[in-house]
């Protein structure tokens, strides 16, 4: 079940997750839409290098450390954005810090980054194929965006370049439940 | 290897691994040990990685305590390696 705007704030406040900085008290204003939230672009963009010959096999130790020595890092500001030449792709984060822990008892929660539409409109793309935030996760959000459009496309640190579409978990979220599952002790761990 | 849970969330512990820079100035580029000897990696946020004296441990959500010493933990994001958050480590008790 998606969550609304209501229910967001709601959960925000209770503790069951957390966005950081929080977005703001009043649900009937941006960053609030009717069932999301809109997330900010961080001041990080992250451009992987072309170096030929090469092919990512991911069965291979240290493709972490290979991404990142293989990538150019560029801080950007409001002065100087980044600008999306059309066809390219790169990874940016979110401003925002999410945390989505997986709780013992009740409701779990998980998350979906979508497009915005106005963005979208422009041909951008800023996640393809992983939208999923999954319980357990805590960090900014990596977003990999892309520019299909006939024109170039600038990034801006702090626009609104995504969504957050908040989602309850139903039932416990491991398939190994019986170490902790049920039990309301306070380390919810097995003597 | 401490448990740090609350009365709310899954029990979490810290799992020694090996860091470099990350891609973004949030994150580090974490390298897991895995009790089957292959090391996986993840790109993981400064939050959940704590440095005690030269040795860097990462919070992980504890799954099962399996024989030999081995636990079943869920990762904060999927390794690269193996494309799954479930990974079992070698641990010793607190």
């Amino acid at each position: 079940m998606i969550l609304s705007n209501v229910d967001i704030l709601h959960g925000l406040k209770d503790g069951s997750f957390s966005i950081d900085p929080f977005p703001g008290e009043d649900p009937g204003k941006p960053p609030f839409n009717t069932s999301s939230v809109d997330l900010r672009l961080g001041e990080e963009i992250l451009v992987l290098e072309k170096i030929d010959p090469v092919q990512l096999d991911l069965r291979k130790p240290g493709i972490a450390h290979f991404l990142h020595k293989n990538s150019k890092h560029i801080p950007i500001t409001e002065r100087q954005p980044f600008t999306l030449i059309k066809g390219d792709f790169v990874l940016g984060t979110t401003l925002e810090r999410v945390n989505f822990p997986i709780h013992l008892n009740g409701l779990c929660y998980s998350a979906r980054i979508e497009g915005k539409s106005s963005i979208a409109r422009c041909g951008i793309l800023v996640h393809f194929t992983a939208p999923t935030i999954h319980a357990g996760f805590s960090g900014n959000i990596t977003l990999e965006i892309l520019n299909m459009g006939a024109l170039d496309f600038l990034l801006i640190p702090g626009m609104f370049i995504c969504q957050l579409i908040i989602e309850e978990v139903k039932g416990y979220p491991v398939n190994t439940p019986n170490q902790f599952v049920g039990q309301d002790n306070p380390a919810g761990v097995v003597k | 290897m401490n448990e740090v849970t609350t009365e709310r969330f899954a029990p979490t512990v810290w799992i020694k691994v090996r860091i470099s820079n990350g891609m973004f100035n949030s994150e580090k580029a974490v390298y897991i040990p895995l009790s089957s000897g292959v090391e996986i990696s993840i790109f993981a946020d400064n939050s959940i990685l704590n440095k005690k004296g030269n040795d860097w441990y990462l919070q992980v959500t504890k799954i099962k305590e399996c024989p030999d010493n081995k636990l079943l933990v869920l990762l904060p994001t999927e390794a690269f390696e193996t494309s799954s958050r479930w990974a079992e480590v070698n641990y010793k008790a607190a």
